[in-house]
């Protein structure tokens, strides 16, 4: 009988720390359409912290943004404040790490 | 070691004087040789000055190429007209109605944004070569745009636009823009056949702007880490006439790879599989090169669209466009994603993603609707387009496509398709006023049409061949996904495929046969057994 309760405990505790383990990993891709407020280049202009407004939530997003395409696209005002942006970003870490990051606009 | 000491010598002497150059700047400025062109367009003086117009900066590029617009002006691109020599059909943008938004008649302004012209209207000088727009396809900055309502031309200074709205367009300068020209990148592409239909990945459902940079999975050709091929690496332009057009789609390329030089060859579209992979293209699983005479590669090497994130457009109601929020705007339904899925000057919207095709017998002959072609409710979805194909002309092969519904304005007096006047800044534009009749009655005036004056709405069909996105071969349809009674292919009609198709004579005679060799093995059996018994 103890060594069935020590086999139970044992597979309890096993499970919780494979839970506890899984929550970091389990971050996902999150897509957002959101207007732009802010963005912040960085000084050495290799990265780029954006803030959104979600469309649906109304809530500030800041945006993490490393990629060479947009940041060009913010140097150069092809993407500014006020534009309408669709977003997919990994929020790992609370990091919000751009993979896409283009304007909704069509005809 | 006298030799060794002078070596060291003239080495010192060499890393001093290297030294010195980049000190004093004398290499500092020196670039990288660009190894994928002879000309640098930077350093031609031609380019060097500051342009008022895109037509200034085609002025320029003509004192060198001087047959570039005279080529521009024979094709597909430039003209939005082709006649389709198997049904004689005017086609081409000028020509046509579509599902999507209807017409480019009559919206110029903001459609030739996609136009390789400067200037479009219903009036527009095609033979003019300053009115080529060369930069769209050839510029590599990424800056270079063309906003709607502007008939095709870039913006050079800071413009408010629409006039009154307070809405600023930031004018660019293209002086920079022009020396940064080169050959075609799929981005140059991409700023039009991706953008299809009024958005990104709305119309053809294979391209979208997934493919400006897409992983293998993707897109096996275009993967960035595979052969990074550009559109023209398979759309290879001879004269600026770039090949594969859906106008005059090849449904079937019975030919062995294309040779450079061969005779034969010349001519022949270079924008299909067999142009590269010949006939028999299955080196490891030879079987599989019996398909080849029946099913088009994309069958079985497309097995989705949409598949990189971005869903296309599958159906398009205008007939409950017009509704307004309670501010008076046009109304806007979003779905969870963001997308609209209402908006009150387009009406309803279905998105998808990771679409199965539909299949059909296809030889490339594509029959339009055209706006002049009587249609009639009762016959309807009235089909906008329609490839045309069977098993037996000997020209055809089951191709995948996408099939596009929406329901459309059309006149029910006249039996007609209308051109619509959409986009503009006056009263008669529908996405300015949403109303219908104002929208229609200006459209067919300016296409030079009869209208009635009455509307109705009916539903349409549109056909797209799918053959972008092309999955690497580990991921191409299986056999039970076509071999299969329910498969991909099951409304196919007029070929064999075992595992779907049965004769029932043959299977009852089949069954027939084993259930009596059952019977009289089991009653041989019984009877030994019985006989035994008794002796």
């Amino acid at each position: 009988m103890p060594k069935y309760f020590s086999r139970l405990l044992c597979s309890a505790a096993l499970a919780v720390s494979a839970m506890t383990v899984a929550v970091p990993a389990s971050a996902a891709d999150v897509k957002m359409v959101g207007v732009v407020e802010k963005i912040q280049l960085a000084a050495d202009g290799k990265s780029a912290q954006t803030t959104l407004k979600d469309i649906k939530s109304g809530n500030p997003v800041v945006i993490f943004i490393d990629d060479d395409e947009t940041l060009a696209k913010f140097k150069d005002k092809r993407i500014g404040v006020g534009d309408e942006i669709r977003t997919k970003f990994d929020d790992a870490g609370g990091k919000n790490h751009s993979k896409s990051f283009k304007k909704t606009a069509g005809c | 070691m006298g030799l060794v000491s002078l070596r060291r010598s003239a080495g010192c002497v060499l890393a001093g004087l290297l030294y010195l150059l980049v000190g004093t700047g004398a290499i500092a400025d020196v670039k990288p040789l660009k190894l994928d062109t002879t000309a640098d367009h930077s350093k031609f003086k031609e380019l060097q000055q500051e342009f008022q117009s895109g037509s200034e900066v085609t002025k320029a590029c003509l004192s060198c190429h001087t047959e570039a617009s005279k080529q521009i002006h024979q094709t597909l691109h430039w003209k939005w007209d082709i006649t389709n020599p198997a049904t004689g059909q005017e086609l081409g943008k000028r020509n046509v109605i579509n599902n999507f938004c209807t017409s480019a008649p009559s919206n110029h302004k903001a459609c030739a944004s996609c136009h390789i012209g400067y200037g479009m209207s219903e009036t527009f000088d095609f033979t003019a070569q300053e009115n080529v727009d060369c930069l769209v396809c050839h510029e590599t900055t990424g800056r270079y745009k063309k906003p709607g309502g502007f008939a095709g031309n870039p913006v050079v200074k800071d413009t408010e636009f629409p006039p009154k709205s307070g809405k600023i367009i930031k004018g660019i300068d293209l002086a920079p823009i022009a020396q940064s020209v080169a050959k075609t990148r799929r981005q140059n592409c991409g700023t039009c056949h991706f953008y299809g239909g009024g958005g990104d990945g709305v119309k053809h459902g294979d391209l979208d702007s997934s493919l400006d940079n897409p992983d293998k999975e993707l897109d096996v050709h275009m993967a960035k880490n595979g052969l990074n091929f550009t559109c023209t690496t398979c759309h290879k332009t001879e004269g600026h006439q770039v090949p594969g057009s859906r106008y005059e789609t090849t449904g079937m390329d019975n030919h062995a790879a294309l040779m450079r030089g061969k005779p034969d060859d010349k001519g022949r579209n270079t924008a299909t599989c067999q142009s590269c992979h010949g006939q028999e293209p299955h080196k490891q699983q030879a079987k599989l090169n019996d398909h080849t005479d029946k099913v088009a590669c994309q069958t079985c090497h497309i097995p989705e669209f949409a598949r990189g994130d971005v869903p296309t457009k599958m159906h398009w109601d205008w007939s409950t466009a017009g509704k307004r929020d309670k501010n008076g705007k046009p109304l806007v339904v979003r779905d969870d994603e963001g997308y609209e899925t209402y908006l009150g000057i387009k009406g309803d919207f279905k998105w998808e993603t990771n679409v199965k095709p539909n299949y059909i017998w296809l030889n490339g002959v594509n029959k339009y609707t055209l706006a002049n072609d009587k249609i009639d409710k009762s016959q309807q979805p009235i089909y906008i387009n329609k490839y045309e194909g069977s098993p037996t002309d000997g020209k055809s092969l089951i191709w995948p496509i996408k099939t596009f519904t929406g329901k459309q304005p059309f006149d029910p007096e006249n039996k007609t398709l209308v051109v619509t006047h959409l986009a503009g800044a006056d009263d008669t534009a529908y996405w300015t006023n949403l109303d219908w009749d104002k929208a229609v009655a200006a459209g067919m005036k300016t296409a030079g049409r009869p209208f009635s004056g009455k509307i109705d709405f009916i539903e349409t069909i549109s056909q797209w061949p799918i053959t972008h996105m092309v999955a690497p071969k580990d991921k191409a349809l299986a056999c039970n996904e076509c071999h299969s009674k329910s498969g991909r292919l099951a409304e196919i009609k007029g070929v064999y495929i075992p595992g779907r198709d049965a004769n029932d004579l043959v299977d009852t005679f089949g069954w027939g046969i084993a259930f009596f060799a059952f019977a009289g093995s089991l009653g041989h059996g019984l009877m030994r057994v019985f006989s035994r018994r008794k002796h």
